[in-house]
């Protein structure tokens, strides 16, 4: 085929030492860059916006979409931003005629044969396609007659649903599944005009990681099976938080609206989960809304009393836990579930109020584990409750020693904090059953909620402030994306309560000021402040911590490059 | 269902080029083309083979490279790229001084002849194999290669069993294998038919589909010299070029160069189709003009007709209108006139021809033929052959010539040539013919869009054609 | 299949791909997704990646063919010499538009692009065996010579 260009370029020596910076401008602006930064994120560093679909930075450089073409004084040709590398000296335009009018050229062929159906689509908010014709194009629809049609939703795995109609083949969910997912499920097929992605047939996108893609995806092409025609993006709230899944502790978004939430998506952290998070992951949402147990139950499934609310349940419960403090029959069950926070009031109570010297540790059964994210603990917080134990002096005992103490009848009364068991709830409740007394604090209905004499409603780690320690040690704060529901409060709010029925004079107006008295006697916590933990974790010294607020992607967020000095090494902080 | 049956050859075993070479005309590649067993090593030893790579295997690989240089041999595949140059962009190391290359290198020998107009390559390996296998051994042992893959196009079933035949004459002969010629220089060539597809004729698709992937083109840079086969240094060079090598070795390089110009040494296979009486490949000097080639040598087109336009190189070149022939078969001289050499495919079109519906039957192939990947060839291509069916149907709209025009600018702004905004030259290919035809014949296009309708008979005889674009053929499960 | 795979390097089984997916082809008549996926596991890569490139290129087929497969050109130097007279020739004589198989199983009809034949055109391949300079007559006695 011919080629009109020069295939091979003049042989150049290499240069002896690399100067540390590049010097180039930018629209007028100068640039200084490392050797090897793309034109795309060099032009971030100054606050100008290429636009691409198939560019990500932490995946192989495709240069596919062709929509970040620029001018270059090196090239006639306009050449991919993505692709090309600084060099000394060089004078980008991304705004001239020529490289706007190729810009529009690319979306109106992308729209060529795309359906248009932003109005039942999930992407409509937050899709490049939609920006990109509001920024460039303008023009009118001039679709292909007739359109090639493709597959409109096919759900390919058990999290993902594609729709080929919308995709713009930037190729970013297969490069996803080939170089960070390991798992080559996703191929394009066919050729030219009547390309598809898709999975072979019989082998169904069932990676772990599936729902990735649909981050990736810059248009409505794969859609989550959790969220699609839930929500319409742009309604959405979000909020920094921590993935609950398990011991990794993946930096994520709550997409909230009117107290609801109906997704995770993952938040740039490089030093714990890079920019993914696991489909079980986005799954514990459901835990934030399914079976909620919002308003207290007091007395047991069968003679329970109506109708009493979170005050009444409260003195009730400390007045049967009262007269138990220090005896012999009376443990406590605590779950690595709750935050640090809560751990430090439930501690608290269980040291003071309930005169208890050990803890059952409790929390969910171990699952599996790969190389990337998922860890084997399905607890976001051990490390934490751990910690905290310890600077109480409570010893912890397994949890499987519970039952064994329950049915010798050396436990006879049980306080729960968080009622995640390794075992089937079911048998717990149970094994539970001879207990005298049993006040749980629970987030959901549940076997144990029903055997319990009082079950006082808690809060999701979405509806208050808090930390959690993850596997590696490094606590990393979640934030409030709304408020409890109805009574449920969080535990520490709880444990606080109970405190104060039982005697006591503690009082915390937040979080902050429980952590700030209650930290010290933890040594592992003594090391950082409260009030400068970003929502990312640990902050590093030198690095001033940005208010939260920033770092918070606004309700239908768009993607744009990231490129910040020093990021790699703020372990915490991080910016969408 | 049955399997394919299998069928005995019915056309004769050796393609004869059918017009022959032009008279008077020292002939380098077609030299020994009709000749009795043509195809066979003992026919090409009698005639002189392999006496090039005994004496290519007494020099240094150096003294190779220098020799093609001189030669002024450009790349025959359609960029016209100086070989010799191609060759010494292979990185360098000195055997002895700083032991084996850490990485092998290979050649790759691009056969994937699949330009619309082009088919000398064909007449090359089904003829001549031999000559592609001594230039091959040659350019692998200036580059330093130890393998070398023949890619060449899947439906050239009948020369790739050829070539094979050949590479095991060859081998058993000690023309190849790990001793070739005595030398001690080792060799190993392999046939590797592709499956069709016309992007694997670019270079670093054709390397992507031997690494059996789909054929689509790498980002360049690392260009292969660098990164190519199985990220190995690799050169990949058209048949007609290899083929080639031999003559300028054994006759010399003052000898090549002075058959050709200033800037292209030796002589062009033009393959000529269309309207004229003598189609086929003709050897010609680079000095001769394309109207001596159409007329002169091809016989022109049928008593009573006229040319109408000539595509010089390959459907992929910018098309010059009747007065524009007067020009040179040579790199350069096609290049100043605002077309290109490319593979030397020479298409002519006479009075009767409707360019509208040639123009749409070239952009249905470049729309069928786009690999995909990127976005202004895999939308675009599509959308100029909606538009050109559009008006050779009469259903086009006042402004879709300028449509037409957008789009082919969003692919390729033309002139001048090379700002496609493409990985790969496909795009450019799909736009400057579309570009160079409604330049030269905007009236014929603006009678399309004014009568509303093809002011020529369809090709099978009747007016208005319910015949549209084909269905594509299905590929893929949905 | 060892022979094939002998023509490459020992860590690039993959590029055995074309022509083991040719090789099943030839004895199948058409690639399934079962035969493709074993082709994969025989070269070491995910099965999508046989089925990306068996759908790329035009002559593997993952659709049942007929006996025998009339690939026409209809291509430039094809279609000025009549290749398009014979496509609608041909669609009449077998009842079937292009892309289809005949109802006996007999033929399947299908348009490609050049074959590299221009000089010798219209051509069109029938099972891979070329047939140049054809004219409605000529392809229909080679269409009756066929048992």
């Amino acid at each position: 085929m011919p080629d009109p260009s020069s295939p091979k370029p003049p042989e150049k020596a290499p240069s002896p030492a690399p100067p540390a910076l590049v010097n180039l401008v930018i629209d007028g602006r100068p640039v200084q860059a490392k050797p090897g930064t793309n034109l795309i994120e060099a032009a971030n560093q100054v606050g100008i916006d290429i636009p691409f679909f198939c560019y990500h930075r932490r995946l192989s450089i495709a240069a596919n979409c062709r929509m970040c073409l620029v001018e270059v004084s090196n090239a006639p040709k306009l050449v991919p931003a993505c692709q090309t590398l600084v060099s000394e000296g060089l004078k980008v335009t991304t705004g001239s005629p020529r490289v706007l009018e190729s810009h529009r050229s690319v979306e109106q062929m992308l729209l060529y044969n795309h359906p248009v159906d932003c109005a039942i689509c999930d992407q409509a908010g937050e899709c490049k396609l939609q920006d990109y014709y509001m920024e460039f194009d303008h023009r009118p629809y001039q679709p292909a007659q007739p359109r090639v049609l493709r597959q409109k939703r096919k759900p390919i795995g058990p999290f993902v649903m594609l729709d080929q109609e919308r995709c713009v083949l930037c190729t970013r969910c297969v490069r996803f599944m080939r170089e960070i997912a390991q798992q080559p499920q996703l191929g394009v097929f066919a050729r030219g005009n009547h390309e598809y992605i898709d999975t072979f047939p019989g082998q169904p996108l069932d990676s772990k990681y599936a729902g990735n893609t649909i981050d990736l995806c810059p248009v409505g092409a794969l859609l989550s099976r959790d969220f699609r025609f839930r929500a319409r993006a742009f309604f959405l709230s979000t909020t920094p938080s921590i993935c609950a899944g398990c011991a990794r502790g993946c930096n994520t978004f709550v997409d909230h609206y009117d107290g609801v939430a109906y997704r995770y998506r993952p938040r740039e952290n490089d030093a714990v989960n890079q920019a993914w998070m696991c489909d079980d992951g986005r799954l514990t949402r459901r835990r934030l809304v399914e079976d909620r147990l919002t308003r207290p139950l007091v007395g047991r499934a069968g003679s329970r009393v109506q109708g009493r609310s979170l005050a009444e349940a409260l003195s009730a419960a400390a007045a049967r836990l009262k007269p138990l403090s220090g005896q012999a029959g009376l443990a406590a069950l605590v779950s690595p579930q709750l935050s640090v926070e809560d751990l430090l009031a439930v501690c608290l109570l269980a040291r003071e109020g309930l005169g208890l010297s050990a803890l059952y540790e409790g929390g969910l059964a171990d699952g599996d584990e790969d190389a990337l994210l998922i860890r084997a603990d399905k607890n976001p917080n051990r490390l934490g409750l751990r910690w905290v134990a310890r600077g109480f002096g409570l010893a912890l005992r397994p949890f499987e020693s519970l039952l064994g103490d329950v049915s010798a009848g050396r436990v006879t009364a049980l306080y729960a904090a968080g009622v995640e068991v390794p075992k089937e709830p079911q048998v717990v409740a149970a094994a539970l059953g001879p207990i005298g007394l049993l006040v749980i604090q629970a987030v959901r209905h549940g076997p144990l909620a029903d055997a319990a004499d009082i079950s006082l409603p808690a809060a999701p780690h979405s509806e208050y402030d808090g930390t959690f320690v993850n596997f590696e040690g490094r606590p990393q704060r979640f934030q409030r994306a709304y408020p409890e529901w109805d009574e449920a409060r969080p535990h520490w709010r709880l444990a606080e309560a109970l405190l104060r029925e039982l005697g006591f004079a503690w009082r915390w107006p937040s979080a902050r000021e429980l952590f700030a008295e209650l930290s010290p006697r933890v040594p592992e916590l003594a090391s950082f402040d409260w009030n400068d933990l970003g929502p990312g974790g640990r902050r590093e010294p030198g690095v001033a911590a940005r208010p939260a607020a920033a770092d918070a992607r606004p309700p239908g967020y768009r993607e744009r490059a990231v490129a910040q000095p020093g990021q790699g090494k703020q372990a915490g902080g991080s910016r969408g | 269902m049955a399997a394919p049956a299998q069928l005995p050859p019915t056309r004769p075993a050796t393609l004869l080029p059918t017009g022959g070479p032009a008279p008077g005309v020292e002939r380098v590649v077609s030299r020994r083309w009709g000749r009795p067993q043509s195809w066979t090593l003992a026919s090409y030893v009698a005639d002189g083979g392999y006496r090039a790579l005994k004496k290519a295997l007494a020099m240094t690989p150096a003294a190779i490279i220098d020799e093609v240089k001189r030669s002024n041999l450009r790349g025959r595949g359609g960029a016209g790229f100086p070989t010799g140059m191609k060759w010494s962009f292979i990185p360098k190391d000195v055997p002895g001084s700083t032991g084996a290359p850490s990485k092998p290198r290979y050649l790759c020998v691009n056969g994937d002849e699949s330009e619309p107009g082009t088919f000398k390559d064909r007449y090359i390996l089904d003829n001549d194999p031999h000559a592609l296998i001594e230039g091959m051994a040659i350019a692998s042992y200036a580059i330093g290669a130890h393998t070398a893959y023949v890619y060449l196009r899947g439906e050239f079933k009948r020369q790739a069993e050829r070539m094979e035949a050949a590479i095991a004459e060859a081998r058993e002969h000690g023309f190849l294998g790990p001793n070739v010629a005595g030398s001690g220089f080792a060799l190993e060539a392999h046939v590797h038919r592709g499956a069709g597809a016309y992007i694997c004729g670019e270079e670093t698709a054709l390397l992507e589909s031997l690494e059996g992937k789909r054929g689509w083109p790498r980002l360049k840079p690392p260009f292969p010299a660098v990164v190519g086969l199985f990220g190995c240094p690799t050169v990949v060079n058209n048949v007609e070029t290899l083929a080639n090598v031999p003559a300028i070795l054994d006759r010399g390089a003052a000898w090549f160069a002075g058959l050709g110009t200033e800037k292209s040494g030796g002589t062009r296979l033009m393959c000529v189709s269309g309207h004229v009486r003598r189609p086929g490949v003709y050897e010609v000097p680079m000095k001769m003009t394309l109207r001596q080639l159409v007329v002169d040598v091809c016989g022109g087109p049928e008593e009573g007709r006229t040319i109408k336009a000539v595509i010089p190189g390959g459907s992929s070149s910018p098309v010059l209108a009747p007065h524009e022939l007067d020009v040179a078969c040579e790199f350069e001289a096609l290049k100043n006139a605002g077309t290109m050499a490319g593979s030397g495919g020479v298409i002519v079109m006479d009075d009767t021809a409707c360019l509208v519906r040639t123009l749409w039957r070239i952009s249905k192939f470049y729309a069928e033929e786009s690999c995909g990947q990127c976005t202004p060839c895999r939308d675009g291509t599509p959308w100029q052959e909606a538009l050109l069916y559009r008006m050779e149907n009469g259903t086009a709209e006042p402004g879709d010539l300028d449509k037409l025009i957008s789009v082919a600018n969003a692919i390729c702004p033309f002139p001048p040539m090379g700002l496609g905004n493409t990985i790969c030259p496909l795009g450019d290919a799909a736009a400057l013919p579309v570009h160079s035809f409604v330049q030269k014949f905007r009236p014929e296009f603006e009678a399309h869009l004014r009568e509303k309708r093809c002011p020529f008979p369809t090709p099978w005889g009747r007016s208005a054609g319910a015949y549209g674009p084909a269905a594509p053929v299905a590929r893929g499960w949905s | 299949m060892a022979a094939i795979l002998s023509r490459y390097p020992a860590d690039r089984k993959r590029a055995a791909m074309l022509p083991a997916l040719r090789l099943v082809q030839e004895m199948k008549g058409y690639l399934t997704p079962e035969t493709l996926a074993l082709v994969a596991e025989r070269l070491g890569v995910a099965p999508a990646a046989a089925g990306e490139v068996a759908t790329f290129y035009t002559m593997l087929r993952v659709t049942p063919v007929g006996r025998y497969v009339i690939d026409l050109c209809t291509n430039v130097s094809c279609s000025l010499c009549g290749g398009e007279r014979l496509l609608r020739h041909l669609e009449r004589r077998l009842g079937v538009p292009v892309g289809g198989t005949t109802p006996d199983g007999k033929f399947t009809l299908r348009e490609v692009e050049c074959l590299a034949s221009c000089g010798t055109a219209p051509v069109l391949q029938l099972n891979e065996e070329y047939h140049e300079r054809l004219t409605p007559e000529t392809v229909d006695a080679l269409l009756d010579s066929l048992p």
